[in-house]
C-alpha cells in the first residue's frame, strides 16, 4: 500500500502524459533518472526536446504546485536535462517545461502547462 | 552564421557594426558580445517579440558577436540588424550584402526613430551602400544628397521585401528652402533700443560673440532671445553640420535652415554644456554649434565650467575623452553673453541708487575677465528706458525682425562669396592673415585707426576685434571697402566703453 | 658731527613717531648716537612706550637705517629726513611733521594742488576728477592726491592724460602696490610724477596707516579741492586738516540726496569755495596766467578734425546728461549708427564718457560753456 501523495503524484503524471500526447506531443520516456537527477516526461514536440516536470497538490495545500519549483530544483531540472542531451547526442533545441495539477476535494483536476520554465534566463 | 550591418555613434560619426549571428541546439539562451551597453544587451527581448509576431520562433542556444569586439556600441539601433541576421539564421530570408540597417524595434515588430540616421547616411555614402531606417527617420535622410536610402515602417514590410513579394521605394532627396520663423521675441515687440538693436544686427550678420551689460529691467534678456529671429539661414554646409549633430543627440528635424538657440542656465553641470557623461552625447554648446548660446547672468557663473568652455569656443570644436579612445564635436558657436553692471545692478542708473562699495564693484569687474570674455567682439551697454523716454521714442512700430533678417542675409552672402574659397563661413571666424590681407580696408579708415589707436591703448587683438567688427558693418552697408565711419562705428562695440 | 639722517630713519621705522619726539630729543640733549644704540633709557627720556622701545631695538640692532638707505640707493629713491634741507618747509610747520620721507620720482613738486575724494565715487565724480587733473596739467601745476581707487586715481590719471605731472602720497611702502589692479597707473605716476610715502620699504596696506598720510597730503598741497565725499571719510579729515594749515579748500556741490555729496556739501555750507567751473577754478589758480606747455591743448584739439555729426552729437551732450542712443538719434535725426561711430571718436579724445550703462554725457570743464 503506497502513500497517499505518491499515489497522487504518479497519477498526475499519468494524466500529463496523456495531456501531452493529447497536444501532439510524442511522450519517449518517464521517471529517467541518471547521477544528476529525475526527469519525470520526456517528449518531443515537432523538433523540439521536451523535459517535463510534473508537480500535483491538493488544494488546500500551502504552496501551489508552480511554487514549489525553486531555483534549487530549476538548476537540478538543467543540470539532469543537459546530461540526458549530451548522453544521447542530441544536437537539436531543448526546453524544459513545468506541468502544475491541482485536485479538489471532488477530485476534478486543474491542470497549467507552463512552457520553457528557463526562457533564455539560463545562462551556459 | 550570417553577418549584417549596422551602425554604432561615436559622437557624431557612424562607425561600421558588423552582427554576426550563430544558432545552435540547447537549452534556449540568447547572449550578445562586443561590448554592448545596456540598451543594446535589451535587445534580446525586443528583437525576439518582434520575430515572434513574424511567426518566428527563436529556440536553441543563440550566440550573437557584434564586431569589432574593442568598441563599445551603444543604443537600441543595432535591434533591426540584430534581428535581420537572426531571421537569416532561421533560414527565413536572405538579406542584401554590404548594406547599412538602422531602426530600434518595438514588441509587435513596428521600427522605431533612432539617433545617428544622419551619420548613418554619411557613412553609407562613403561606402557606397544601401541605407535601410526606420520611417521616422526619413525626414532626416532625405536631407543628405548621394546616398541610396530606404524607409520602412515595421519588421513586416523589410522581410516581404527581401522575400521578393514588394518593393521599397527609395527616400527622396529633398533640398530643404529657408522657412518663416515666426520669432519670439519679434524686434518689433521692443521699443527704442536702437544701440542695442544696431548692435545685434552687426552681430547677426557676422556672428560676433556679443556682451549685453545692463541694469535689471533694461531689457537685455528680451534683446538676446529676439536676436534669434534674425539670425542669416544657414548655407547647405553649415546645415549639413547642424543636421549632423541634431541626428546624434536624437533630436528630430524641424525643417528650414533656422540656426538653434540655446539658453543655458548658471546652474548647469559641465558635461551637460559642453558633453561627454555616460553615453558621451553632445552637449550646449555643440547643439547650439552654428547658432547662439546665450548665458544669461554670466557673472553668476562658475569659474570651473566657464574654464571648460574655453577650449570649444577657441577652437570651434570639443573633444570629449573616454577610455576607449576621445571623441570630436563641434562647437562654433555665436556666444551672447548678459550681466549687470555692478553688483546691485544699478550702477549709472538715471533714478536708482548703486549701493556697492568700490572693492564690490572691482571685484565684480574681475569676474568679467578670463577667456571667454576675452572672445567676446562687441560690448554692449544697454540703458534702461524710462517711462518718458519710451513715451518720446514715438508711436511708429519699430522695425520688425523680418525686415532686419533680410538684411543680415544679404551681409552673411557677402561674406560667404568672399570667404567661401578659403573654407570660412563668417567674418568673426577669420583669421589673423586673411584679415590684414583681404579685408578691404580704405586708405582713410587705415589713417584713422592708426591715429586713434594708441590713444585707445588698443592691443594687437583689440585692433583685430574692431576689424571685424567693422568687415561686417560694411557688408550690412552693402559696401566692398571699410570706410572710416565703418571703423569708427566699430570701435564703439569694443571693450572699454563700459563704464567703469 | 654725526648725521641726524641715521637717527631719523631709525625712528621713522617703526612708523608711530612724529616730529614731536625729535623735538624732544633735542629737549633733553640726546644725540643720534644715543638714539641708533636704541636702549631702554633713551627710549622712556624719549617717551617710547615699552613695546615700541622693544621693537626699536631690534630694528637697530639690525642696523635697519643702513639697510634702508642701501636700498633707497639701490632703487633710485631719496630719503628726505627733517633735518635735511630738501625737506618740504609746508610740512616742517606741522607740529606732527614725519621724520622722513621716501621719494621716487621728481622732486620737488611744482604748484601742487591736491585733489581728493571718495573710493566709491559716481561715474560723474571720475569725470569731474578726470576733468580737474586735466584742468590743473593744462596750467602746468602737479596734482597731488592718495593714489587711491575712485576719485584719486581718476584725478591722477586725468593729469597724465593730459601730459602733466602728478604725484600720489601713499600709504605703503614706496615699493608696494595698493590696491591691487593700480599697477599701471602706478607705473604711469613714477614715469609722469613721483610718489612720496613716510613709511619704509615693505611697509603693506593697513588701515591705521592710511589717516596719517592725509596730513601730508593736505600739507604739501598749496590748496585743496574735494570732489565727492560722505560725512565720514578720509578725503573730509584731509579737507579739514587743510583748512587747519590755511589752505584754500574748494568742494565740488553734489545731489543733495546721496551719501558722496553730504561730505562736499558740507564742507561748502561750513565756508569751503564751490566749485562750479573747472575752467573758472583753474583760472583762479594759476592767477589768471595760462602757462606755456609744449603739446595742444585738449582746446585747440576740440576744433580740429571734428566732423558735423560729432559736432552735433558733443552739442546734445552739452545740453543734457545721461542720453541714450535713442535720445541723440531722436535729437539730432542721425541713424543709431551715425550716432554710434560719432559717440566712438568722441570718447577716444575724452570729451564725452559713458556715464551709465548706454548712457553719455559731455566731460565737465572741456569747453567754455556759451
Amino acid at each position: 500500500m503506497t502513500a497517499p501523495h505518491l499515489e497522487l503524484g504518479r497519477r498526475g503524471e499519468d494524466e500529463a502524459a496523456v495531456l501531452l500526447s493529447r497536444q501532439g506531443f510524442r511522450v519517449l520516456g518517464r521517471n529517467i533518472r541518471n547521477r544528476c537527477g529525475e526527469i519525470d516526461i520526456l517528449a518531443m514536440d515537432g523538433d523540439e526536446l521536451v523535459v517535463v516536470e510534473v508537480r500535483v497538490r491538493s488544494i488546500g495545500e500551502l504552496m501551489s504546485p508552480e511554487d514549489s519549483v525553486g531555483p534549487k530544483k530549476i538548476r537540478k531540472l538543467v543540470r539532469a536535462g543537459t546530461l540526458l542531451v549530451e548522453s544521447k547526442n542530441w544536437q537539436g533545441p531543448w526546453r524544459i517545461d513545468l506541468i502544475a495539477m491541482t485536485v479538489d476535494r471532488k477530485g476534478e483536476w486543474n491542470v497549467e502547462h507552463f512552457r520553457d520554465i528557463t526562457d533564455g534566463a539560463w545562462r551556459p | 552564421m550570417s553577418s549584417v550591418h549596422g551602425i554604432t555613434l561615436r559622437g557624431i560619426e557612424a562607425v561600421r557594426v558588423e552582427t554576426e549571428v550563430e544558432i545552435t541546439g540547447g537549452l534556449f539562451s540568447m547572449s550578445i558580445v562586443g561590448l554592448p551597453d545596456a540598451a543594446v544587451r535589451e535587445s534580446r527581448e525586443r528583437v525576439r517579440a518582434a520575430l515572434r509576431t513574424e511567426g518566428l520562433q527563436i529556440r536553441g542556444r543563440v550566440a550573437i558577436n557584434l564586431a569589432p569586439a574593442d568598441l563599445p556600441k551603444e543604443g537600441a539601433l543595432l535591434d533591426l540588424p540584430i534581428a535581420l541576421g537572426l531571421a537569416a539564421a532561421l533560414g527565413a530570408v536572405s538579406v542584401p550584402e554590404g548594406a547599412l540597417f538602422l531602426g530600434e524595434l518595438s514588441l509587435d515588430g513596428r521600427l522605431r526613430r533612432v539617433r545617428g540616421a544622419v551619420p548613418a547616411a554619411i557613412l553609407a555614402r562613403k561606402l557606397g551602400v544601401s541605407l535601410y531606417v526606420p520611417e521616422e527617420n526619413a525626414r532626416e535622410v532625405s536631407l543628405v544628397s548621394g546616398v541610396r536610402a530606404y524607409a520602412v515602417p515595421d519588421l513586416a514590410t523589410l522581410l516581404a521585401a527581401f522575400r521578393g513579394a514588394s518593393v521599397l521605394s527609395p527616400v527622396e532627396p529633398v533640398a530643404p528652402e529657408d522657412e518663416d520663423v515666426r520669432p519670439d521675441p519679434d524686434f518689433s515687440d521692443i521699443r527704442g533700443q536702437a544701440s542695442a538693436r544696431r548692435a545685434l544686427e552687426i552681430a547677426a550678420a557676422g556672428h560676433h560673440n556679443v556682451l549685453l551689460v545692463g541694469s535689471p529691467g533694461s531689457g537685455k534678456t528680451m534683446l538676446a532671445r529676439a536676436l534669434r529671429g534674425i539670425l542669416p539661414p544657414l548655407s547647405d554646409a553649415e546645415l549639413l553640420e547642424t543636421l549632423l549633430v541634431q541626428s546624434s543627440a536624437g533630436s528630430p528635424y524641424a525643417g528650414g535652415r533656422a540656426r538653434s538657440f540655446r539658453a543655458v542656465h548658471h546652474t548647469a553641470s559641465t558635461v551637460s554644456v559642453c558633453g561627454g557623461g555616460h553615453s558621451v552625447s553632445p552637449g550646449e554648446v555643440t547643439l547650439a554649434h552654428r547658432g547662439v548660446l546665450f548665458l544669461d547672468e554670466f557673472t553668476e557663473f562658475r569659474r570651473d565650467l566657464l574654464e571648460a568652455l574655453r577650449q570649444p569656443l577657441e577652437d570651434g570644436q570639443i573633444t570629449v575623452s573616454r577610455a576607449a579612445g576621445s571623441v570630436q564635436f563641434p562647437s562654433r558657436v555665436l556666444l551672447v553673453a548678459a550681466c549687470n553692471p555692478c553688483p546691485c545692478g544699478w550702477y549709472g542708473d538715471p533714478v536708482e541708487r548703486c549701493s556697492c562699495s568700490a572693492s564690490d564693484v572691482d571685484r565684480y569687474r574681475r569676474k568679467l575677465s578670463g577667456p571667454i570674455i576675452d572672445r567676446i567682439d562687441m560690448y554692449v551697454s544697454v540703458p534702461r528706458l524710462l517711462p518718458e523716454e519710451l513715451m518720446s521714442v514715438g508711436d511708429t512700430t519699430p522695425e520688425d525682425s523680418a525686415s532686419i533678417r533680410a538684411r543680415v542675409r544679404k551681409a552673411r552672402e557677402a561674406q560667404l562669396l568672399r570667404w567661401e574659397p578659403s573654407g570660412f563661413h563668417c567674418n568673426a571666424e577669420l583669421p589673423e592673415r586673411l584679415l590684414r590681407k583681404s579685408i578691404g580696408l580704405s586708405a582713410e579708415a587705415r589713417a584713422f585707426l592708426s591715429g586713434i589707436a594708441g590713444s585707445l591703448r588698443l592691443s594687437g587683438r583689440g585692433i583685430s576685434r574692431v576689424l571685424k567688427v567693422a568687415r561686417s558693418i560694411a557688408d550690412l552697408a552693402g559696401s566692398p571697402d571699410i570706410s572710416r565711419a565703418h571703423a569708427a562705428e566699430a570701435l564703439a562695440y569694443r571693450k572699454g566703453g563700459l563704464p567703469v | 658731527m654725526t648725521s641726524s639722517r641715521p637717527a631719523l630713519i631709525l625712528l621713522n621705522g617703526l612708523t608711530t613717531l612724529d616730529a614731536r619726539v625729535w623735538e624732544r630729543s633735542r629737549e633733553r640733549d640726546i644725540s643720534p648716537d644715543d638714539i641708533l644704540r636704541g636702549d631702554g633709557k633713551t627710549c622712556t627720556a624719549l617717551g617710547i612706550p615699552e613695546a615700541s622701545a622693544r621693537a626699536l631695538a631690534e630694528l637697530a640692532a639690525s642696523g635697519f637705517h643702513e639697510t634702508e638707505q642701501e636700498r633707497a640707493d639701490r632703487e633710485n629713491v631719496r630719503i628726505v629726513t627733517y633735518d635735511d634741507t630738501a625737506y618740504p618747509d609746508a610740512l616742517r610747520s606741522l607740529s606732527d611733521a614725519p621724520l622722513a620721507l621716501y621719494i621716487a620720482g621728481k622732486w620737488p613738486l611744482c604748484a601742487p594742488t591736491a585733489v581728493v575724494g571718495t573710493r566709491k565715487c559716481s561715474s560723474y565724480g571720475r569725470a569731474v576728477g578726470m576733468a580737474l587733473g586735466r584742468a590743473i596739467a593744462q596750467i602746468g601745476g602737479t596734482v597731488l592726491s592718495g593714489g587711491a581707487l575712485g576719485i584719486d586715481a581718476s584725478a591722477h590719471e586725468g593729469c597724465l592724460d593730459a601730459g602733466g605731472a602728478t604725484a600720489a602720497v601713499l600709504g605703503t611702502g614706496p615699493d608696494v602696490v595698493y590696491p591691487r589692479g593700480h599697477e599701471r597707473l602706478y607705473r604711469r605716476i613714477l614715469e609722469g610724477g613721483g610718489v612720496i610715502t613716510e613709511y619704509p620699504f615693505g611697509t603693506g596696506p593697513k588701515t591705521w596707516l592710511f589717516p596719517r598720510r592725509n596730513r601730508i597730503i593736505a600739507g604739501l598741497a598749496e590748496r585743496l579741492a574735494v570732489v565727492e565725499a560722505p560725512m565720514k571719510s578720509g578725503a573730509m579729515i584731509t579737507a579739514r586738516l587743510a583748512l587747519e594749515y590755511g589752505r584754500d579748500v574748494w568742494a565740488v556741490p553734489g545731489r543733495i540726496d546721496e551719501e558722496c555729496g553730504r561730505g562736499t556739501n558740507r564742507l561748502i555750507a561750513d565756508g569751503a569755495i564751490p566749485l562750479v567751473d573747472i575752467g573758472e577754478f583753474a583760472s583762479i589758480i594759476s592767477n589768471g596766467q595760462l602757462s606755456l606747455f609744449s603739446e595742444p591743448s585738449a582746446r585747440e584739439a576740440i576744433s580740429n578734425g571734428m566732423t558735423d555729426e560729432e559736432e552735433k552729437i558733443l552739442h546734445i551732450l552739452e545740453k543734457n546728461v545721461h542720453q541714450t542712443v535713442d535720445n541723440i538719434a531722436a535729437e539730432g535725426t542721425m541713424t543709431a549708427a551715425d550716432v554710434l561711430s560719432g559717440l566712438a571718436v568722441l570718447a577716444a579724445r575724452s570729451l564725452i564718457y559713458q556715464s551709465g550703462p548706454g548712457r553719455w554725457s559731455a566731460a565737465p570743464g572741456i569747453r567754455k560753456q556759451p
